[in-house]
């Protein structure tokens, strides 16, 4: 058997110990899923009337929330992803601090394989949080444009950036000293889309919060995934969201890497 | 072979009101107690920490969400950051009570409480020196949010200076009276990580379910019905109208009877929850 294939089932072992740990341990799974839907609720019910009237020129109460509903979605299923990976950092922080990694370090199996199946645990988890929550946003009146071409696109998108994400993530979960710190961690990338285009366009924000919502990574992702489920013009928002992804992916990647190579040193 | 009995002494305490009690009194246990929760305040990370959730959440709805203020129901010619700001006085106030509660919690887990029971002190004491230590912490922390709110965004609404501090006092006084019924949840649960959920629960609808960020006719209906049976609308409307320089009498009087209802059946109830072994 050669080192990729050993490599791939190690880490198709440690999937299956993650997704274990996640059908053990719902609470967590719900809670992160729970968090988007909750937030979707209180912008479209409480805001939405309010939000929707500065969005497409149409007036505020039930129209307003009516359009507010397809403006704000994406940024949620952009949540949605944050808060999977903050659950990432977590779990990967439990096991650098219950002392199992010393264990898994004196048994012959990959090395990447304990990090990979953080990865691709999460990547399942996440699926499975935007399929739901995408289905309270059509419960409540989302109503998208896009073929199925647009879905599978949009879907891939957020695939991208949960991947990178998760990658920084695991890095993230390496570097805190405790599970609590592991939790506050990501908190910046839950907070991002609020600086984004994700809840209010940019152009109605002061100056110089405009200047960094119009050039942070979340902003062009949110507005690829609005664009492909609305079936509007992507512009160059694509090129940039996968740029972001890409970056985000390597740094986390090879952060991860060289932390988990130094404790193991 | 003679059996030896020993006698064993009766402690005079506090609670038991013996003729032999010689302690301090009543007002110096809490200013004792009081300070002893002060120390906290040495540490200058613990205030930080709590005031990073209430500006976040003002510089979110003020520079992010402003566009609130195009909305239906919004008063014509009120700044956003002058309609929002007594709304977040109130609604860190009541989210600092959370963190009385938790605070005594804590202790009473952790075995502080046992300690006192040991000593000639009125166990009610306890509580009232925690209450003033996070009135004392509430005050620092709003202060310090208002200046940022003027300094920062703009924020001046037209009742001037005397009508913020005002809305400041109200703020403080529902935060206080919220507060005795998170102190009474405490010394019955005992339990920290429950009272958190608790008060998120609670406070989590509270908060957004009102006339706090939001004009109220601008929600749906059976929000709407909600939101004004809400106690924090009442309470968010009348800081708002002190503000304003626009409070009716009835919703200040209001606010501030129903708060002083919840600090007096809160430390009826604490007073009893805290004697429980």
């Amino acid at each position: 058997m050669s080192t990729p294939s050993y490599a791939l089932r190690d880490s198709a072992t440690m999937l299956r110990r993650n997704l274990r740990r996640m059908l053990r341990y719902p609470s967590m799974t719900l809670m992160l899923v729970g968090m988007p839907i909750v937030f979707l609720l209180l912008f479209v019910y409480v805001f939405g009337g309010a939000l929707g009237a500065g969005i497409g020129g149409v007036g505020g109460g039930a129209s307003g929330r009516a359009q507010y509903v397809n403006y704000v979605t994406p940024a949620i299923l952009l949540m949605t992803v944050s808060a999977a990976v903050q659950g990432t950092a977590v779990s990967v922080a439990m096991d650098m601090t219950e002392g199992i990694i010393a264990r898994f370090r004196t048994m012959a199996i990959a090395r990447v394989s304990v990090l990979t199946g953080h990865v691709i645990g999460t990547l399942i988890q996440t699926v499975f949080s935007l399929v739901v929550v995408t289905g309270v946003a059509l419960l409540i009146g989302f109503r998208p444009s896009a073929g199925p071409a647009g879905w599978l696109a949009a879907l891939g998108v957020l695939a991208a950036l949960t991947f990178a994400l998760t990658w920084l993530c695991v890095a993230l979960g390496q570097t805190s000293k405790s599970v609590e710190t592991a939790s506050n961690a990501p908190m910046p990338l839950v907070l991002l889309p609020f600086l984004g285009s994700g809840f209010v366009p940019t152009d109605s924000m002061p100056t110089g919060l405009r200047w960094f919502a119009e050039y942070q990574p979340f902003t062009p992702i949110i507005e690829s995934v609005r664009a492909l489920l609305s079936g509007a013009p992507l512009g160059n928002n694509l090129a940039l969201a996968l740029g972001w992804c890409a970056v985000i992916a390597l740094g986390g990647y090879l952060w991860s890497k060289k932390l988990f190579n130094r404790e193991s040193a | 072979m003679s059996t030896v009995t020993a006698e064993r002494p009766t402690v005079r305490t506090a609670e038991s009101g013996g003729a032999g009690w010689q302690g301090s009194s009543v007002f110096t246990q809490v200013m004792v107690f009081a300070g002893r929760s002060l120390r906290a305040l040495r540490e200058p990370r613990l205030l930080i920490m709590s005031l990073i959730q209430p500006f976040v959440m003002l510089v979110l709805f003020s520079q992010v969400f402003r566009g609130i203020a195009n909305g239906p129901g919004f008063p014509a010619g009120a700044n956003y950051i002058d309609y929002l700001m007594p709304a977040i006085l109130v609604t860190t106030s009541t989210q600092s009570a959370m963190g009385a509660g938790a605070g005594l919690a804590n202790d009473l887990r952790n075995g502080v409480l046992g300690r006192f029971r040991a000593m000639p002190v009125r166990l009610v004491s306890v509580l009232v020196g925690r209450s003033l230590y996070d009135l004392v912490r509430n005050t620092l922390q709003l202060g310090i949010l208002l200046v940022a709110a003027a300094a920062l965004f703009g924020f001046a609404p037209a009742g001037g200076v005397v009508g913020t501090l005002c809305a400041l006092a109200l703020a403080l006084f529902v935060g206080w009276g919220v507060s005795w019924v998170l102190i009474a949840l405490a010394s019955w649960l005992r339990n920290v990580e429950v009272m958190q959920m608790v008060g998120f629960i609670a406070m989590f609808p509270l908060m957004f379910a009102s006339s706090a960020f939001v004009p109220v006719g601008g929600m749906p209906e059976w929000l709407q019905a909600v939101a004004r049976v809400n106690p924090l609308t009442y309470a968010v409307d009348a800081s708002r109208g002190l503000a304003f320089g626009s409070a009716t009498a009835s919703s200040v009087v209001g606010a501030l009877v129903t708060s002083a209802a919840l600090a007096l059946v809160g430390g009826a109830l604490a007073a009893r929850g805290i004697r429980r072994p």
